[in-house]
């Protein structure tokens, strides 16, 4: 009854999707989630009354018709300003109060329903310099963030190279090691359950979930180590070490995404794009973002967070156009991808978390229109977020603090 | 795998539904009378006004809605706040009546709380592997973080368990017991020989020039490792013997003088010393060792006892001056070179200082390169005055050195290159002609095995003869379960760890590997990874694990076991007399800098990036000044067993010079220099000023800021939560949001009136807004500021901060206390220093205990807080007096 033997019988026998399968199917669906945590000005980002375009939004009108774009969302009881961050893809309430406790992402919802399949069931990413609220947006059931990798080399490396063989004895040991003592501990745990008092059971509950689930992640991680890894047309690229080239990262990041969709190495990607502590290597621009956008309506500030913002809405264009030149089976990799962006801060000078900026891209919706909600009672964010997992094909009506779906938006 | 029956065919669910049918009673006539006179008109169940609703009929205090929402009534009515002041008083007796009736059955109906299983934070965590197993041990980069719970990081309810952290936790088990068995080495390679050429080194000096190759030779000039050199490109494949050659050679020594040649091996700071050599011939001479290198490691060569310090500019030394005079006597011309780069320039009262003279707005990088230019020429330069290198002049360039430039960056760095060259051509120095290293000749054990050697000690003790002696397996396995569970193991434990052990080896493990895998089972079983696990009663190792961790964040010591084993914890004075032993020890000041550094949020300093604009001198040595200024006040609050009003006016604070100087501009503070930027000192505060205890701390209002501007509701809150122990409900949805406005044209204080005229939010904001409103004289960094700054347009694009309108900081306190600025609001604290011990002490129960005290336990915490007060106790005798209460000691 050794587990080691247990696993490695286990792994090989497991059964995992032929690599080649995106071929002889219909290409499968995906889901990119992407926040600013620092938002984006309303008077530059949101069309006027009556239009569909804005002063942002121009700068990608080039792809108009691969996007709509909302206003008057918001996540109910999401307030707490930065502390928001942790809540974009969640809709967990109050975040800035004592007894704050997040709860299941979006992204994590869907990895579970069609990430299984994939070496990665979900990548959690991140541009950012230091730490602050809300650098991972994914979220375990049990409320925990799961840390974002933020080394596009390093991520690179586990997409698309093979260790040698030595680290991958050294992987296949440690999932091994990990595997055999899991089955030991579930059998001491189950003693200690029969006698800890009721209170203490959904703990006790929560650890052996963990348990479950941790070995059901090391068993797929196994079998995949027995598999070769795509390869790509892409050099493997180095961390930009400078924080202030925060567009350049995001581009680099971008490119990456595109290429775990395309190899099917993953169909669920976030991704927190972080300007906090950051000057931008963008012309005209020398202050600090943060700082920045608490402008306090001060034109020189304006001008300057303008230019920010502009540069990060252009690489979004740029995030657009790579999956748009990118064809599998005869469609885009686009049409396949829901691309979802936005913030949690409706406006950062005043701190709102209402009216929150956001954009939906590609995953085959009928795009290229705004669709205006009412700005003094927000719509529930969670109502789009229902229609992004029907058209991915999950049944569900239900999403956080959603009461339907959104209205307007057509597959 | 465990049955999902057990988890649902618990016989307890059957009594505890029991419970709850006996506990729905009927409302009580006064409450159902007062309920209707006086709450209904908002708070019947279709208005519900605020979320609560009063329309009940019956009582379930079984039901934790319930008696949450009837100590918020019990609140509300007990502080007059409800019914409002427009609508009709109750009589007094009324009250009196339904406040009896609600406390005494929340006294008495409410089942008491306990703690639930509480999983090791992440401090505690780390801490318990290596207190516990004696192993070096840092969280992985990449080990999730823990949500926090009432501004906690050890809160009970939050500190859940998800598949990424018990997988952190499993591969931390494999790290920690790969050091007490490490994995298998793979042989050795065939031994080589290595030539490692002067160009095939690095220089260990990061802020000199590397590489100073002369005449093809490598030239050692700084002392000790700064001034070292690596050989580069070879690094030893397996730990093993290695021969090592180098030649060697002096250039200008000393006369008479020897110098010293280290050859080393290891990462700084961990070098192992292989051999000394003498050299003091100026032509090559060779030198061989034979010795041991781990795998992976270099050869580092060092001029051990050069007469030239190396300078880091990033860490200096106190004896840095001395240092710095004695160089610059010993070399006139240097002295003279250095004088030729500076400007005089007049400061106060008619003195002059000397000032590197650079271009305007050239960077860091460029000035480096500029004085090693201009050392350059000067020294080359035939005229040289080196009769300016005086004893006067020498004070002066030192002042000068250690001076730091504006923005609290350190001007030396700009010298320390110049320094150097100057050392290459002068001597003395050592060149290395040649290196060459062969090998591995033969194994060799490493640092690895040694530490493996000692851990297996120190745990297991000496292994006996013959390897299955079955009491000695047995011992082990014991001591082993020991370690990680902080009790003694039960016999069925040590059984079945055995029996895993045994199963091991029989598939073919050897003792290692037994002992391997079983000290990763141990490290992420539950009874390692949580505390109070004990089944349903609280018992003394509990007690003992509390106050432990409590205290020291790690597991119990020796003598805790030792009380709790022989039950005499039991005893409150013997728990005391433990308290009282770990706060005097060094791991208190873990606790000190835990509880404080998140009660008044000074963890989250380093975090905020503050507006340049807001002060010209703001450097990270304010902000780290800021945390050890609340950590070192309620140190000495602790040791001292100060009164509690210390806590809102004190005589007394700590600060190091910039903190002290340039932001509170305190009197007799010295200016800020490199030498004593972060030096903490001990100053005397008159009680009645501004700076000084918790509402006068810059680190406390920087903390309620966010780097740029002030939010008066924000830092209303934190006073309302952290010292008055009256925390608000959040705010309703659908909030209006306050849009700043720097330009002048409104104060924060107009733009909030909204917050009071509308009705809704009216009942928080007239207890948040006052206290805001008169803390805004803090700004975003905690400075203290008479009027708020107007930003303007200035020329290209240039922003110009003008005086703007006075900060406004008179406000009225609900019961109609009037306060003209922080001072009366100090006052007013010390007026109701009651509440403030009460909410103390319901924070330390809560650090303590990982819960928040429920409503009979805050009753009995506040009148020890009250006890405290009136026999005029201090800090440490309310923590003991929360430690010694009956809830801390029983769930």
């Amino acid at each position: 009854m050794n587990r080691r033997h247990f696993l490695r019988a286990a792994g090989a026998c497991l059964a995992l999707p032929f690599l080649g399968r995106a071929a002889e199917k219909l290409p499968p669906k995906r889901l990119v989630a992407i926040h600013v945590p620092l938002g984006m000005m309303p008077q530059f980002f949101f069309p006027m009354a009556g239009g569909t375009s804005s002063p942002y939004l121009e700068l990608i009108a080039a792809h108009r018709g691969q996007f709509t774009v909302f206003s008057g969302l918001s996540h109910p009881g999401v307030d707490g300003n930065h502390h928001a961050g942790q809540c974009f893809l969640t809709g967990a309430p109050h975040p800035g109060q004592p007894t704050f406790r997040n709860s299941l992402s979006l992204d994590q919802f869907v990895a579970e329903k069609i990430g299984l399949e994939n070496r990665f069931p979900s990548l959690a990413l991140a541009v950012k310099n230091g730490d602050h609220y809300g650098d991972s947006l994914s979220v375990s059931r049990a409320g925990v963030g799961i840390p974002a990798e933020a080394s596009p080399r390093r991520l690179y490396r586990s997409l698309f190279v093979a260790g040698t063989p030595e680290e991958k004895a050294a992987t296949m040991r440690r999932i091994e090691a990990g595997g055999s003592v899991l089955d030991l501990v579930l059998d001491k745990a189950a003693r200690l359950e029969k006698s800890v008092a009721p209170e203490d059971r959904a703990r006790l509950d929560q650890y052996f979930q963990s348990v479950r689930e941790l070995e059901g992640r090391l068993q797929r991680s196994l079998a995949w180590e027995n598999r070769p890894k795509p390869r790509v047309d892409y050099p493997e690229p180095k961390d930009i070490a400078d924080a202030n080239l925060v567009i350049e990262k995001s581009k680099l990041m971008f490119d990456l995404i595109r290429l775990a969709l395309q190899t099917d190495s993953t169909r669920v990607v976030t991704l927190s794009l972080s300007t906090f502590s950051v000057v931008p290597h963008v012309p005209g621009v020398k202050s600090e973002t943060h700082g920045l956008t608490h402008h306090g309506n001060e034109p020189e500030k304006i001008a300057e967070l303008r230019q920010i913002e502009a540069a990060q809405i252009s690489a979004l264009g740029y995030l657009i156009q790579t999956l748009r030149d990118t064809k599998e089976t005869g469609a885009s990799l686009l049409d396949q991808t829901q691309v979802l962006y936005g913030s949690c801060l409706g406006n950062a000078n005043s701190h709102s978390n209402q009216n929150l900026p956001v954009i939906l891209a590609g995953g085959g919706f009928q795009h290229g229109r705004y669709l205006a909600s009412d700005t003094t009672n927000n719509t529930p964010l969670a109502n789009l977020f229902v229609s992004m997992l029907q058209r991915l094909g999950l049944e569900t009506d239900k999403f956080a603090s959603s009461t339907g779906t959104l209205r307007g938006l057509e597959a | 795998m465990f049955s999902r029956l057990t988890f649902f065919a618990l016989p307890l669910l059957g009594l505890a539904s029991v419970q709850a049918a006996a506990a729905a009673e009927p409302l009580p006539k006064a409450a159902l009378t007062f309920f209707s006179d006086y709450c209904l008109d908002c708070h019947d169940r279709p208005s519900a006004k605020g979320e609560i609703n009063l329309e009940l009929a019956t009582a379930d205090w079984t039901k934790p809605g319930f008696a949450r929402l009837m100590e918020r009534v019990h609140q509300a009515v007990s502080k007059g706040e409800m019914p409002p002041k427009k609508k009709p008083r109750p009589p007094q007796a009324d009250s009196h009546a339904l406040l009896a009736w609600l406390d005494d059955s929340l006294v008495r109906k409410v089942p008491p709380h306990r703690t639930t299983f509480r999983r090791l934070s992440r401090a505690e965590y780390a801490r318990t592997i290596r207190k516990t197993l004696g192993v070096n041990f840092m969280l992985p980069p990449g080990f999730p973080e823990d949500a926090l719970s009432h501004g906690f990081d050890n809160v009970a309810e939050a500190l859940v368990l998800s598949p990424p952290l018990l997988e952190a936790y499993a591969e931390s088990a494999a790290l920690v017991a790969d050091q007490f068995f490490p994995p298998p080495k793979p042989p050795l390679p065939p031994s080589r020989l290595v030539p490692v050429t002067p160009q095939d080194m690095s220089g260990g000096d990061a802020y000199g020039p590397k590489n100073l190759i002369v005449d093809g030779r490598m030239r050692l000039a700084l002392a000790g490792y700064h001034g070292s050199t690596t050989a580069a490109k070879f690094e030893a494949k397996g730990s093993g013997i290695y021969r090592i050659k180098v030649s060697a050679s002096a250039f200008k020594p000393e006369a008479g003088q020897a110098m010293t040649l280290d050859i080393v091996s290891g990462t700084y700071p961990n070098l192992r010393k292989l051999m000394s050599f003498p050299i003091s011939l100026e032509k090559a001479q060779e030198f061989t060792v034979e010795a041991p290198i781990y795998d992976g490691h270099s050869v580092t060569l060092m001029f051990a006892d050069s007469p030239n310090k190396g300078i880091n500019a990033n860490f200096p030394t106190p004896k840095l001056p001395d240092e710095l005079r004695t160089r610059l006597a010993r070399y006139p011309r240097l002295c003279a070179a250095l004088l030729t780069l500076h400007d005089e320039v007049a400061v106060a009262d008619g003195k002059a200082e000397l000032r590197l003279r650079f271009p305007p707005g050239v960077s860091f990088e460029t000035k480096k390169v500029i004085v090693i230019k201009g050392m350059e020429e000067a020294m080359a330069r035939s005229d040289l005055d080196t009769s300016k290198a005086t004893k006067e002049n020498i004070e002066r360039l030192v002042e000068a050195i250690l001076s730091l430039d504006k923005n609290g960056a350190i001007a030396l760095g700009v010298y320390v290159d110049s320094w150097i060259r100057q050392c290459y051509s002068e001597g003395p120095c050592i060149d290395i002609h040649a290196l060459a290293i062969e090998g591995p000749l033969a194994p060799a054990e490493d640092d690895r095995d040694q530490l493996a050697r000692r851990l297996q000690l120190n745990l297991f003790g000496k292994r006996p003869a013959k390897a299955e002696d079955s009491a000695w397996l047995e011992a082990c396995v014991a001591r082993m379960l020991r370690a990680a569970y902080r009790r003694d193991a039960a016999p069925e434990e040590t059984r079945r760890l055995l029996a895993q052990v045994a199963a091991t080896r029989a598939s073919g493990g050897s003792l290692d590997d037994a002992f391997h895998l079983a000290l990763r089972t141990i490290l992420i079983s539950p009874h390692f990874l949580y505390r109070e696990t004990a089944d349903r009663s609280f018992d003394s190792y509990e007690l003992a694990s509390r106050l432990s961790y409590m205290l020291t964040q790690g597991p119990p010591d020796e003598p805790l076991r030792t009380a709790a084993a022989d039950g005499s914890l039991a005893q409150p004075d013997t728990l005391r007399s433990h308290a009282t032993r770990l706060l005097a020890s060094a791991d208190a000041a873990v606790f000190i800098d835990s509880f404080t550094s998140q009660w008044l949020g000074t963890r989250v300093l380093p975090t905020i990036m503050p507006d340049p604009s807001l002060s010209r001198f703001f450097s990270t040595s304010h902000s780290t000044g800021m945390a050890q200024e609340a950590n070192l006040f309620v140190a000495e609050m602790l040791r001292d067993n100060r009164p509690l009003t210390d806590f809102i006016k004190p005589d007394f604070t700590h600060v190091n010079p910039p903190l002290g100087n340039q932001l509170y501009k305190l009197p007799d503070i010295p200016k800020p220099d490199i030498r004593n930027r972060s030096t903490m000192m001990r100053v005397s505060l008159p009680r009645d000023g501004r700076p000084g205890g918790l509402l006068g701390m810059a680190g406390v209002m920087m903390a309620t800021a966010n780097g740029v501007d002030t939010q008066p509701v924000v830092r209303g809150k934190w006073v309302l939560e952290n010292i008055l122990g009256d925390p608000p409900p959040p705010p309703p949805a659908s909030v209006p949001a306050i849009t700043p406005d720097t330009r002048g044209a409104k104060t924060i204080r107009d733009l909030m009136k909204a917050h009071t005229s509308e009705e809704k939010c009216a009942g928080c904001h007239k207890k948040l807004d006052p206290i805001g409103f008169v803390l805004e004289n803090y700004d975003a960094i905690g400075q203290w500021r008479d009027v708020y700054p107007i930003h303007t347009a200035g020329p290209k694009g240039t922003t110009v901060i003008k005086p703007g309108p006075p900060v406004d900081a008179t406000a009225t306190m609900p019961d109609g206390t009037q306060l003209k600025d922080v001072l009366d609001l100090k006052n007013y604290v010390v007026a109701h220093i009651d509440q403030f011990a009460g909410c103390l002490a319901e924070k330390l129960f809560l650090y303590g205990t990982g819960r928040v005290p429920d409503y009979a336990e805050r009753k009995s915490l506040h009148l020890a807080a009250n006890q405290v007060l009136k026999e005029k106790g201090g800090f440490r005798d309310l923590l003991l007096a929360v430690i010694e209460s009956e809830a801390f000691r029983t769930r």
